[in-house]
């Protein structure tokens, strides 16, 4: 099992870091397909199958064909990018290549620093072409105002190796407001250029189930890892490589688990009501033993899966599916239920296309993998979550046993918010707690500030917005503004729709 | 066997990996705080011991002048 994994795992990063999705979408301007952990599942099973897997290198051709149909702006045909996507992925993977665990090492560790447009990876300097097409020197001369006319960015800052201005003297005008960045922009180099090293990746075999008697500890990524039985991962930046994939499930888990460090001391940021929404959910989560056995004795009835909705999924629906079954190693005694639901959710996974047809008892074709994890299962589905809401589909909705999680949602971005108008209605009305991640500081006040604008009064806020414990240590970068970098699920928050009390207790 | 599983932890010479160190850094203050009272404790406890036995000049103990001839066994 170790050899997929790592596979899996490698591939799906070495997309993390090709391309970041809120990047593209802030750019582009329209929800696109995000392009992470593309292949991720693809390569599992074909190593499973026993074929040589499809080579993954090629595929930032595809990806700088979507992202160019991107900024020239088909604002309104996601779906024909995704195909292309798929098409020209295609093309790329029809030669035949060897494993990535053949591919002999191309850099040491102590040779990771190279400037992109001179990468000895050609991924990369595929990427700096991208990068010299697409992006624009954000000099003040160049803005609207200025007296220039935009221009891309053309030379190369010679500390991160990352083109960043249009020419030298503009680099060495704004060099004091790029210096605040550029040591992050030198280890985004050297992450990147780690990833396609060929080097073994241990810090990408995950921990097995976890024994009773050991409690988790959720003080931070290493307390989390090591009583998780995670083998040690010494280097930092190993570190920063497990952690842009684990963010995702241990987000989820360090909300809803009750030994999460949220708590209502101050500075706690849990509140009274997110307490309140949390204990129903652990609840559910940490049922007493009930002496349940593979014998006629042991037979039990089991409650429900708890059910968490992922809205407007895009690269987490994608990921290694070991990633996803760390979820429910941090539950083992209850049973999980993940639905990936949003237009792209299926974004590099083409191998899974075409999606179920609609039947009857199938109504929205989502793809169900049950088989992940004897508790926990996947489904995937493509429709808007408002959509799926008016029909009633997963209706009830009850707090025991429901949550839902959004990451990265861009809800007051300008340029995705309209979509949510619709959906957070809903969400509130259904009273489960509503988790919500961004990729900055500013990503995140910008969407607690919309939703305060939008929803102001009709919700609790469960989980006061503040870095996330459990983020990504490992930053990315925009390939379509250089200067702007982030983190996956930077910060954390949750809200709900406010329960109404029947009486009032102020009204005597 | 969990203890047995994180043996990455420890290289061959049974030192903390960087891993181990970061993970134990949240606890290091408190423990060393807690181990040191835990000490102090322990040492105070034997030491007031100690001052409190070397008090007594066992003043009660008759010490005879001429010491007491063991008994003759009869001979037969």
């Amino acid at each position: 099992m170790a050899l997929p994994a790592d596979l899996a795992a490698r591939s799906a990063l070495s997309r993390v870091c090709a391309q970041c999705s809120v990047s593209f979408r802030r750019q582009a301007g329209a929800r696109l397909p995000s392009g992470l952990f593309q292949a991720s599942q693809r390569q599992q099973r074909s190593v499973h199958s026993r074929c040589p897997p499809p080579r993954v290198s090629v595929d930032s051709n595809a990806l700088s064909l979507t992202r160019s149909e991107a900024a020239v702006g088909s604002k309104t045909a996601p779906v024909s990018v995704t195909k292309r996507l798929s098409s020209g992925f295609a093309f790329g993977s029809s030669a035949p290549a060897p494993t990535e665990t053949e591919k002999k090492r191309v850099l040491e560790a102590d040779d990771l620093f190279h400037s992109f447009t001179n990468s000895p990876i050609p991924e990369i300097r595929k990427r700096a072409a991208f990068m010299r097409q697409y992006a624009r020197c954000n000099h003040a001369d160049h803005q609207p105002h200025g007296n220039l006319a935009p221009a891309h960015v053309d030379f190369e800052c010679p500390d991160c190796g990352i083109p960043v201005s249009c020419s030298k003297e503009h680099w060495a005008d704004g060099y004091e407001k790029h210096l605040e960045i550029c040591d992050t922009l030198r280890q985004i180099n050297e992450d990147d250029h780690d990833l396609r090293s060929g080097r073994f990746f241990p810090e990408f075999e995950y921990a097995g189930p976890q024994i009773d008697e050991a409690l988790i500890n959720m003080t931070n990524w290493d307390t989390f890892l090591y009583t998780r039985s995670f083998s040690a991962i010494d280097d930092d930046r190993s570190m920063r490589q497990a952690t842009r994939l684990l963010t995702y499930p241990v987000t989820i888990a360090s909300v809803i688990h009750e030994l999460s460090p949220y708590d209502l001391k101050s500075g706690g940021r849990l509140t009274p009501e997110g307490l309140k929404s949390f204990s129903a959910l652990r609840y559910t989560l940490h049922p007493p033993k009930n002496g349940s056995g593979m014998d006629i004795k042991g037979l039990r009835f089991e409650p429900p899966p708890v059910r968490l909705f992922i809205l407007g999924a895009r690269a987490e629906s994608s990921l290694p599916r070991d990633v996803w079954v760390q979820l429910a190693h941090v539950f083992p005694d209850s049973r999980i239920h993940l639905i990936f639901i949003g237009p792209e959710s299926m974004a590099n996974r083409d191998n899974e296309f075409p999606l179920p047809p609609r039947t009857a008892s199938n109504p929205f074709g989502a793809i169900v993998e049950d088989r992940v994890w004897p508790t926990m299962k996947i489904s995937t589905i493509v429709d808007y979550y408002h959509t799926l809401h008016k029909t009633g589909h997963f209706y009830p909705y009850d707090p025991y046993f429901d949550c839902f999680v959004m990451f990265h949602p861009g809800l007051g971005h300008p340029a995705s918010s309209h979509e949510w108008v619709e959906t957070l209605p809903m969400l509130l009305e259904t009273k489960a707690p509503i988790i919500v991640t961004g990729y900055t500081q500013e990503d995140m006040e910008r969407d607690v500030a919309w939703v305060n604008k939008t929803a102001h009064g009709e919700f609790d806020m469960l989980l006061e917005p503040g870095e996330n414990r459990f983020r990504s240590l490992r930053w990315d970068l925009n390939d379509l503004d250089p200067q702007d970098i982030s983190a996956g699920n930077w910060g954390v928050w949750a809200f709900r729709g406010k329960r109404y009390e029947t009486t009032r207790k102020d009204s005597e | 066997m969990s203890g047995l599983r994180h043996n990455s932890y420890y290289d061959k010479k049974l030192a903390q990996s960087p891993a181990l160190v970061r993970a134990r850094r949240p606890y290091l203050f408190k423990n060393i705080f807690t181990g040191l009272a835990l000490i102090g404790v322990t040492a105070s406890i034997y030491t007031y011991t100690l001052m409190a036995v070397g008090q007594d000049d066992f003043e009660d103990v008759k010490v005879p002048d001429v010491p007491v001839q063991p008994a003759q066994p009869a001979k037969k």
